[in-house]
C-alpha cells in the first residue's frame, strides 16, 4: 500500500518535462502577439500617406462627420456620447463647421480668413475673434487656444502628410472592407500614444470613410469614433457661407482662453 | 424547513440591501431632470490624435512659468560651488607654512621668507592662473547653461505644439482666463487683462439685467457677465452694468 501513496516531489520530477514545456509554450505565445504589432506594411504606410497628401492638396471639400466617444465617469463606468458634424473647408481661408451634440446643442464655427466666429444657438451667443491667416493656421488657433473641440483637427491641415509621418511609429494592413459603399482598406497604425484605425477608400480618391482612435495611456482606454460620409470634393460655396449674420436677439459675449505665449493675437487691426 | 429559513432571511436581506442601495445609486448618476449627470469630458472627447498622459493638468503655461522663473538659481549654486574650490589650494598652502614656523631658526625663518617670498609668488601665479580658469570655466558654464536654457525652452516649445489637439489635458472647469484677441465689434467686455475670473455655473439663481445688449446676473453683489470658452458658455466676474 506504501508503494501506492502520492509522492509530490516525485510526481513534480516525472512531470517537469511537461511542466517546463508548457510554461514555455505561455511565454511564446505571449509574446506573439507582441511580434504581430510590431509588424509593418509598407503598402498599408503608403496607402496612409497616399490619404493624408490627397487631403491636404485638395482645394476644398465638404464632408459630414458623426462622431462618438467614450466617457470614462469616475467610477470608471464607460458612456458613450455622439455628435454630428458638417465641415465645409476651401482653402486657401474659408472653414464652416456646423454642430450638433447627441443632447440637441448645436453650434456653428466659420472663418472667413480675417475673423473667427462661433456660434452657440442654444444660449444665442455668438464670438469673434480677429485670426488673419489662413485654415491651418485657424484650426490650430480654434483648437489650441479658444480650447475649441474640433475632432480630427489635424485631418483638415495641409501638413497632414508631415503630422502622420512624424507620429506613426507602425502601420499594419488589417483587410479590405467589404462593408462601406465602396472598398476600403482597413489600416491599423500606431504612435506613441494611441492607436490609429483608419478605413480608406480604394481607388481615385483615397478619402477616410472611417477613423477610430483609442487613447490607451488614458484610463480605461477611451476611444473616439467617426465615420465620415457626403464626400465633395468639389462643394458649391460662396462668400455668404462663411459670413456670420446674428440671429435676432444674439448676444456678442468675449472669447476666453487661457494665455499661452505667443498665441494670442495682436488687439485689433493687429498681427498674429 | 432548517435549510429554507436561511436561503429565505439571505433573498429578504439580499432584497433589502438592493433596495437601500437604489437611492445611492441615483445619486452617484447625478439622477433628475433629461440628463443623467454624466460627464461628458475625458481623453477621447477632443478626438486628437495626441494625449499626453493620464490625469489632466491644469494650466499648463502657469508650470512652465514657474519652472522659468526656478531656472536662474541653477547657475547660482553652481556658480557657489566652484567659488568654493579655490579655497582648497590655499588652506594647503597655509599648512604648509604653519609646518614650517613650527621648527622656527634664523636660517629657517630666511628659508622661511624666501619659501614664503616664493609661495607667495607661486601662489599669486597660481591664482591668477586659478582665476583666468575660473574666468573660462564660469563663462564656458555661462555658455552651457544658456544653451541648456535655450535647449529646454524649444524641447517645451515643440512639446506644447506637438500636443495642441490634446483638448482634454488643458480643460479646466473653471479658474481664470483672458479674452482672447481683438474682440470684434464688441460692446462689452469684462476684462481684457491682466486674466479675469470665471466660472461655468453661476453659484445663486438670479435675474438678468441687460444693459446696452450685454446680460449681466448678479449673485450676492457680485456680478458677473458670459464669456465663450471651449465651446461653453461661461460667466466672468465683472463690475456691476
Amino acid at each position: 500500500m506504501s508503494s501506492r501513496r502520492w509522492d509530490p516531489a516525485r510526481s513534480f520530477r516525472r512531470f517537469a518535462p511537461a511542466l517546463a514545456l508548457a510554461a514555455a509554450l505561455l511565454l511564446w505565445s505571449g509574446q506573439a502577439p507582441a511580434a504581430v504589432h510590431a509588424e509593418q506594411s509598407p503598402e498599408a504606410r503608403a496607402i496612409l500617406l497616399k490619404m493624408a497628401n490627397f487631403l491636404a492638396e485638395a482645394p476644398g471639400f465638404s464632408v459630414s462627420v458623426r462622431s462618438g466617444y467614450d466617457a470614462i465617469q469616475e467610477d470608471g463606468q464607460r458612456i458613450e456620447f455622439g455628435e454630428r458634424r458638417k465641415i465645409l473647408l476651401q482653402r486657401p481661408d474659408r472653414l464652416c463647421v456646423e454642430m450638433e451634440r447627441s443632447d440637441g446643442e448645436q453650434g456653428l464655427v466659420l472663418f472667413d480668413g480675417r475673423v473667427i466666429t462661433a456660434f452657440k444657438a442654444d444660449d444665442n451667443v455668438y464670438a469673434r475673434v480677429e485670426r488673419p491667416g489662413n485654415v491651418d493656421g485657424a484650426v490650430v488657433f480654434l483648437v489650441r487656444d479658444l480650447q475649441m473641440t474640433l475632432p480630427l483637427a489635424r485631418m483638415f491641415l495641409t501638413t497632414l502628410p508631415q503630422e502622420l509621418e512624424n507620429r506613426v511609429e507602425s502601420v499594419a494592413y488589417v483587410e479590405e472592407n467589404t462593408l462601406f459603399a465602396v472598398p476600403v482598406d482597413h489600416l491599423a497604425a500606431r504612435t506613441a500614444e494611441v492607436d490609429l484605425q483608419v478605413w480608406v477608400a480604394q481607388g481615385e480618391q483615397p478619402l477616410p470613410r472611417r477613423v477610430v482612435i483609442t487613447y490607451r495611456n488614458a484610463p480605461g482606454q477611451p476611444q473616439f469614433r467617426a465615420d465620415f460620409t457626403d464626400w465633395n470634393l468639389a462643394p458649391e460655396a460662396g462668400a455668404a457661407d462663411f459670413t456670420f449674420t446674428p440671429p435676432a436677439g444674439a448676444e456678442q459675449i468675449p472669447f476666453l482662453a487661457p494665455v499661452r505665449k505667443g498665441s494670442l493675437p495682436a488687439q485689433e487691426g493687429g498681427q498674429p | 424547513m432548517i435549510i429554507q429559513s436561511p436561503l429565505k432571511a439571505l433573498s429578504i436581506g439580499t432584497l433589502l440591501f438592493f433596495l437601500l442601495s437604489l437611492p445611492g445609486i441615483a445619486d452617484a448618476r447625478g439622477g433628475g431632470g433629461r440628463g443623467g449627470g454624466f460627464s461628458r469630458g475625458g481623453a477621447a472627447s477632443g478626438g486628437g490624435f495626441s494625449a499626453r498622459g493620464a490625469s489632466p493638468q491644469v494650466r499648463q503655461p502657469s508650470t512652465r512659468q514657474t519652472g522659468a522663473a526656478q531656472r536662474p538659481t541653477q547657475p547660482s549654486t553652481r556658480q557657489a560651488g566652484a567659488a568654493q574650490r579655490p579655497a582648497q589650494p590655499a588652506t594647503g598652502d597655509l599648512r604648509g607654512e604653519a609646518a614650517a614656523q613650527v621648527g622656527a631658526s634664523q636660517r629657517q625663518g630666511q628659508r622661511q621668507e624666501t619659501a614664503t617670498g616664493m609661495q607667495q609668488d607661486r601662489q599669486g601665479a597660481a591664482a591668477g592662473m586659478q582665476q583666468e580658469h575660473q574666468d573660462y570655466r564660469t563663462e564656458s558654464r555661462e555658455d552651457w547653461q544658456s544653451h541648456a536654457d535655450q535647449a529646454r525652452e524649444d524641447r517645451q516649445d515643440w512639446a506644447e505644439d506637438e500636443y495642441w489637439d490634446d483638448h482634454w489635458h488643458g480643460h479646466v472647469d473653471e479658474g481664470e482666463a483672458f479674452v482672447a484677441g481683438a474682440v470684434v465689434g464688441a460692446t462689452a467686455v469684462a476684462a481684457t487683462r491682466p486674466a479675469t475670473t470665471y466660472v461655468t455655473v453661476l453659484p445663486c439663481t438670479t435675474s438678468v439685467v441687460i444693459v446696452n445688449g450685454t446680460s449681466y446676473y448678479n449673485c450676492s453683489g457680485t456680478w458677473y457677465s458670459r464669456g465663450y470658452s471651449g465651446g461653453s458658455v461661461v460667466y466672468i466676474v465683472s463690475g456691476p452694468p
